[in-house]
């Protein structure tokens, strides 16, 4: 198993770059962060959007979050591979494809964590803001936002475990990540399969497990923050 | 200053105002008193609207506070409004949570509202503890920070809706002598309390509410010696009795 890591680390670790786009462990990191990255600030309007008055604006959102929660991840990897293109008018990479379907997806689960922490805020925090004479916008982003995503970064950490474990999904259309780097070592091997998925698996399996147990800790040390507040 | 008109509030089938009137003078200290459920701290949101009502007007400063054209947000920056459970902001120090709404909404420079704040810390006694945060302050602590926050916008009336109910009894005093300073200085204030000796020392009329209605309105002489109003004489057994 040492001697598959050794001769393939290269591959494994950024695949072939710089003769192809970054892969590897590097790239799932990649995708994942960037898709985090982009998806957070959606869930948030989502989040804000579900709060709002209009309810056009309120139904909409809540049906796109629906559609999401009720559909296969896959299905939307397919869906974007085949619409993005379409869409823009010009041929899009897999990884921008994979992209844009784990921001739609993740955005709407992320909304519900981020709606989660605004709804769980004391009703009297934008009371007081509107008793001051606070407008609307200033409430949100200097009150509600901030308290709310601290309470709920924990959940938001344990949601970026599920997108890195979601980007190997991102094999099936052909982008250079981790999943994609072991089989094609997989495929020049071809008789060590167990081994090569082992690595695979232990990998994912680290990673997730050190930013799970992180969320753990950061949940902890909020509680006892939170504890001190007799509010 | 502040005129209620057949003011008419439902909860669902909960009948929570029923035709309330009166009128409190600039300068003067009303107490609304009452038993739970009678909708004194129901009345007093809706004076600055974070209640809204079913019928009726509500006019303050001659403004009539359900006018279309009402900016709200402006007109509640000459409100001031004092809520039971503080409801300071957690995430901001005591500072930046006095300063906070003169900067965002009177665009005042950040040395000059903290200079402001401080004087206002001063008064409640608070100075040093400008820096600190919400959570380490204690309830008499926290509303007495919550009172300065809503000074600083230097309102024309102060609502108090219960600001010692969800304190230990050994901090309600320093809570009430910074209102009763307030008051003197000639402060418009309306508070919901069960503080009777602050109502009998500091509130010039005192309104009583029993189930949505007011039951009497009277000068603070006269409500004290109306030993003759069976419902006020026994409810003010009541609070003697839970002090």
């Amino acid at each position: 198993m040492l001697d598959i890591i050794r001769e393939n680390w290269v591959l494994l670790l950024i695949g072939n770059y710089p003769h192809g786009p970054v892969g590897g462990l590097v790239g799932t990191l990649l995708l994942a962060s960037v898709s985090l990255l982009i998806a957070l600030p959606c869930s948030v309007a989502m989040a804000m959007a579900r709060n709002s008055h209009s309810r056009i604006l309120r139904g909409g959102v809540t049906s796109i979050v629906w559609l999401m929660r009720g559909t296969p991840l896959l299905m939307v990897v397919f869906w974007s591979n085949y619409l993005v293109p379409l869409l823009l008018g010009w041929p899009v990479g897999p990884f921008w494809v994979m992209f844009v379907a784990l921001v739609v997806y993740e955005s709407a689960y992320l909304s519900e964590v981020v709606r989660a922490g605004i709804n769980a805020l004391p009703r009297g925090q934008s009371e007081a803001a509107r008793a001051l004479g606070l407008p609307e916008s200033v409430t949100m982003f200097t009150i509600i936002l901030p308290q709310a995503l601290y309470n709920s970064f924990p959940a938001l950490l344990t949601q970026f475990v599920s997108i890195i474990k979601e980007t190997s999904l991102g094999f099936v259309i052909g982008v250079h990540e981790f999943t994609y780097s072991a089989a094609v070592i997989n495929a020049n091997l071809l008789v060590r399969p167990v081994e090569i998925f082992s690595i695979l698996a232990l990998t994912y399996f680290i990673i997730c497990f050190s930013f799970a147990s992180a969320a753990r800790w950061v949940e902890r040390r909020i509680r006892r923050n939170r504890g001190l507040s007799a509010q | 200053m502040i005129t209620l008109e057949h003011v008419e509030k439902h909860f669902g089938a909960l009948h929570a105002l029923k035709d309330i009137s009166g009128q409190i003078v600039q300068g003067e200290v009303a107490v609304l008193c009452g038993p739970s459920g009678s909708g004194k701290s129901t009345l007093i949101r809706t004076i600055n609207r974070l209640e809204e009502i079913d019928g009726g007007r509500i006019i303050v400063a001659g403004q009539d506070i359900h006018e279309k054209s009402l900016d709200l947000n402006a007109f509640r920056e000459r409100v001031g409004f004092v809520f039971q459970q503080f409801n300071l902001f957690p995430h901001l120090s005591v500072l930046d949570n006095i300063t906070l709404a003169p900067r965002k909404l009177r665009k005042v420079p950040k040395a000059e509202a903290e200079e402001k704040a401080l004087l206002l810390l001063d008064r409640v006694g608070l100075r040093e503890k400008a820096s600190a945060f919400p959570t380490s302050l204690s309830g008499g602590q926290s509303q007495r920070v919550a009172i300065a926050r809503s000074l600083a916008m230097s309102p024309e009336v102060m609502l108090f809706d219960e600001p010692t109910s969800a304190l230990d009894p050994e901090m309600v005093s320093e809570v009430l002598a910074v209102m009763t300073e307030l008051a003197q200085e000639g402060m418009t204030m309306v508070c919901v309390t069960h503080e009777m000796g602050f109502a009998r020392s500091v509130a010039d009329t005192v309104w009583f509410l029993e189930a949505g209605r007011v039951e009497a309105q009277l000068s603070s002489e006269e409500f004290f010696e109306s030993g003759n109003n069976p419902r006020i004489r026994a409810f003010m057994a009541h609070v003697g009795r839970s002090q």
